[in-house]
């Protein structure tokens, strides 16, 4: 089936001006900013695929994660550019740790930073430059002329990471969709896909695109084309040590050369249209019902108790102080939001979950799928980590409950765990014991998703 | 589906109370020990205003009250504020819900599941169920008995539980068995469950047969809990003093239970699959 496509490639790299602040987000502790240092740079990437039914839209960017607010901002933006149907517009990060600070909600500076309100507003005015950047980019990118493709799939494989949850899966599938011009078979552009945490370079002060800026320079060098790339469930999924700036170049020269090679071979399936596409609001839930006044004023008396006996330069100390003004104020979140969107393409099927979800999911997802299932997560907006059942009933049993985001107490979050950086108020709910029963985060996940993809 | 347990758990270690002035003040107090029935408090603060009427308590916030023109009206605390249905902090359930007056006013009472018990002045118990969740009526007036005029007071409690109180101040204690069987009963009692209630009033429970009211000659608040197991009381512990002039003192309805969690309702309404409305109808009479 014939499609067109447009690509638009944006260097993004903050600096001053326009960007009002250059806060870094990835790492918690000191305060993070950066100074102009600059290793490998931030792309914003925007590609257009028209089916003959109208245009669906793919945001990709380097930056670690945007938040719920920042996500509708630019989602209401770009919408009723495209028919006003949600499922034609889909944002992919790809979680560098390298990047600017977007968003002052979740993750939260000041809980990371224990920055002043001021460095905070500054972030939010940062916040604002980018997402006028991203809808620019979006209306420029359906602005372009559009050039007639033919677009294949192909799986390939490399490793370059392990689970750091000491939990089976490690992913090492490459998703790969390339388009071709109709007029000369000549290359297009290369879309891939791995699932791996960013952050091979480690903890510094500089921007740097980590090992997906790297293997897209590798692609683009070889092939001469554009090159995306897109974050898969990389909840649990660590690039291999050392974490520095020559793991980097390492990991993505071998992740790129691997792309390359596959692009290189054959045996490519063709992508059919027409591109259906689904968008979902799911509302998972927490451990505790928090629209419960009595659950309430227990979480207010244990952040208050948390606040007597941790110290201010601790992390949960001003997780505490978030938590209860939000109790003081709009109130403690009920649910946590979690967008799901398909895109169907003939045989090949996009599913793409918001948040860092671990790789259990894509796993099974993947099993119970005929068909070709591409994962992709930091999708949309980023507010947290989504774990398998096991993962959330071991608690701070295995590291310390970083991914089940809670330690010894299942109703409150859990000292240095993604609910206190990402702040909220309980984990996501789970089943104490045995497989994940209904109604609880595993199984509602799972479950929308399989009826998602039934449609 | 098992039935009570001999063992009363608080969800959250706590209770919310709600007392009401004449004035329609509503304020919040933390009973910081539901199950135990100690004078122990954490804060209290005032939560709303032009509640005069007929305040009821439902379970995890849910709140209904009739007004002094028999509006029955439903609204939500969620601990921080009162939330909006399109855009109003209350939805209209019905009209001609008369429990203003001194005869009336303890006629009406909810259980921890949130279904609503009336008794009228004719004798006719019945069950009223509201889901909250599809903010649609599942059940309206199941009539559970009938010839019940000795009564001038329920308090709503346990799932499926009514305690009744004549005059005497005798007490007894009306449930639906939905637990021995496949299908629910409804099981009279044959005796009084406890005695000496004449001079108590704003009868009110946490739910799981646990109890708050005051003493009207001194204005002490009482905390009482039956374990239907193991058939005793725990009796009259003063929990508080100087609640004689409120209009009402209501207690979240399900800060306590004997029955499981998880299937228990919360601020998103029920959880239970459609037990409440099965039961409710396989032991109406009408």
């Amino acid at each position: 089936m014939p499609f067109s496509m447009a690509v638009k490639t944006l260097d993004y790299t903050p600096a001053w001006p326009p960007y009002p602040s250059l806060w870094m987000a990835g790492y918690g502790g000191a305060p993070r900013g950066n100074q102009g240092q600059v290793d490998r740079r931030l792309r914003a990437q925007c590609v257009l695929i028209d089916d003959g039914a109208g245009p669906k839209v793919m945001l990709r960017i380097d930056v670690i994660s945007i938040p719920r607010y920042v996500h509708q901002a630019i989602r209401e933006a770009v919408v009723p550019l495209l028919g006003n149907n949600n499922g034609n517009f889909l944002i992919i990060c790809s979680h560098t740790h390298s990047g600017p600070f977007i968003g002052t909600t979740r993750p939260h500076p000041y809980v990371m930073m224990s920055l002043t309100p001021a460095d905070i507003s500054a972030i939010e005015d940062t916040t604002n430059v980018f997402i006028d950047q991203m809808i620019t980019l979006v209306e420029q990118t359906l602005a372009m002329a559009r050039t007639p493709v033919t677009l294949w799939y192909k799986e390939g494989n490399t490793t370059i990471g392990y689970n750091r949850c000491d939990e089976p899966n490690v992913l090492t599938t490459i998703n790969a969709l390339i388009a071709r011009r109709t007029s000369d078979n000549g290359l297009h552009t290369v879309l891939f896909g791995y699932a791996c945490h960013a952050v091979a370079r480690g903890n510094d002060k500089t921007f740097c695109s980590d090992y997906p800026g790297a293997a897209t320079d590798v692609i683009s060098n070889a092939l001469g084309v554009q090159a995306l790339f897109f974050q898969g469930a990389a909840g649990d999924q660590e690039p291999n040590d050392p974490h520095a700036p020559s793991q980097v170049t390492n990991l993505g020269t071998t992740l790129g050369n691997a792309v390359v090679q596959m692009v290189n071979s054959g045996s490519w399936a063709s992508v059919t249209g027409p591109i259906t596409t689904h968008y979902l609001d799911l509302k998972l839930p927490l451990t505790v019902d928090f629209g419960d006044p009595a659950a309430v004023i227990r979480a207010r008396n244990a952040y208050n108790e948390r606040l007597d006996t941790t110290a201010p330069t601790d992390f949960e100390y001003r997780h505490a102080e978030v938590m209860l003004e939000q109790i003081a104020g709009e109130g403690l979140p009920r649910v946590f939001p979690m967008p799901v969107q398909r895109w169907k393409m003939g045989g090949l099927n996009i599913l793409a979950l918001s948040h860092e979800v671990l790789s259990e999911y894509a796993v099974r997802l993947r099993a119970q799928t005929a068909g070709r299932l591409w994962v992709m997560a930091y999708a949309n907006e980023t507010e947290g980590y989504v774990a398998a059942n096991d993962i959330l009933q071991t608690g701070g049993g295995n590291r310390f409950g970083y991914e089940a985001g809670w330690t010894d107490d299942s109703t409150m979050s859990g000292p240095g765990t993604w609910t206190t950086f990402y702040p909220w108020p309980a984990p996501l709910k789970f089943s104490p014991s045995g497989p994940a029963a209904a109604g609880t985060t595993e199984r509602v996940l799972l479950d929308a998703c399989t009826t998602m993809l039934n449609l | 589906m098992p039935g009570p347990s001999t063992t009363l758990t608080a969800r959250y270690g706590l209770a919310p109370v709600y007392p009401c002035s004449t004035a329609g003040d509503l304020h919040l107090f933390e009973h910081s020990t539901p199950t135990t029935g100690t004078f122990a408090w954490g804060d209290n603060y005032q939560v709303g205003s032009e509640w005069q009427g007929r305040v009821l308590a439902g379970p995890s916030g849910w709140m209904f009250h009739t007004t002094t023109g028999g509006e029955l009206r439903l609204l939500h605390y969620n601990g921080t504020y009162w939330d909006q249905f399109n855009g109003s902090e209350h939805i209209v359930l019905g009209q001609g819900w008369s429990y203003t007056a001194a005869n009336t006013r303890y006629r009406i009472s909810v259980d921890e599941d949130g279904v609503i018990y009336t008794l009228d002045t004719l004798g006719n118990l019945k069950a009223h169920y509201y889901n909250f969740a599809t903010q649609q009526w599942a059940v309206q007036g199941a009539l559970l008995d009938t010839g019940l005029t000795q009564y001038n007071a329920i308090v709503a409690t346990s799932r499926g539980v009514v305690y009744a109180r004549n005059a005497a101040g005798a007490m007894y204690r009306y449930y639906i068995d939905f637990w021995s069987a496949a299908t629910a009963t409804w099981v009279k009692p044959v005796t009084t469950v406890t005695t000496g209630w004449a001079n108590l009033k704003n009868l009110s429970s946490a739910g799981g047969e646990t109890f708050y009211a005051v003493n009207q000659n001194n204005g002490n608040l009482l905390w009482y809990s039956y374990n239907p197991v193991a058939k005793t009381w725990k009796n009259a512990k003063i929990i508080g003093s100087g609640w004689n002039g409120e209009q009402d003192v209501v207690v979240q309805s399900n800060a306590c239970s004997r029955f499981p969690w998880n299937s228990a309702c919360n601020s998103f309404g029920p959880q239970d699959g459609g037990a409440v409305i099965t039961r409710l109808n396989q032991v109406k009479k009408n």
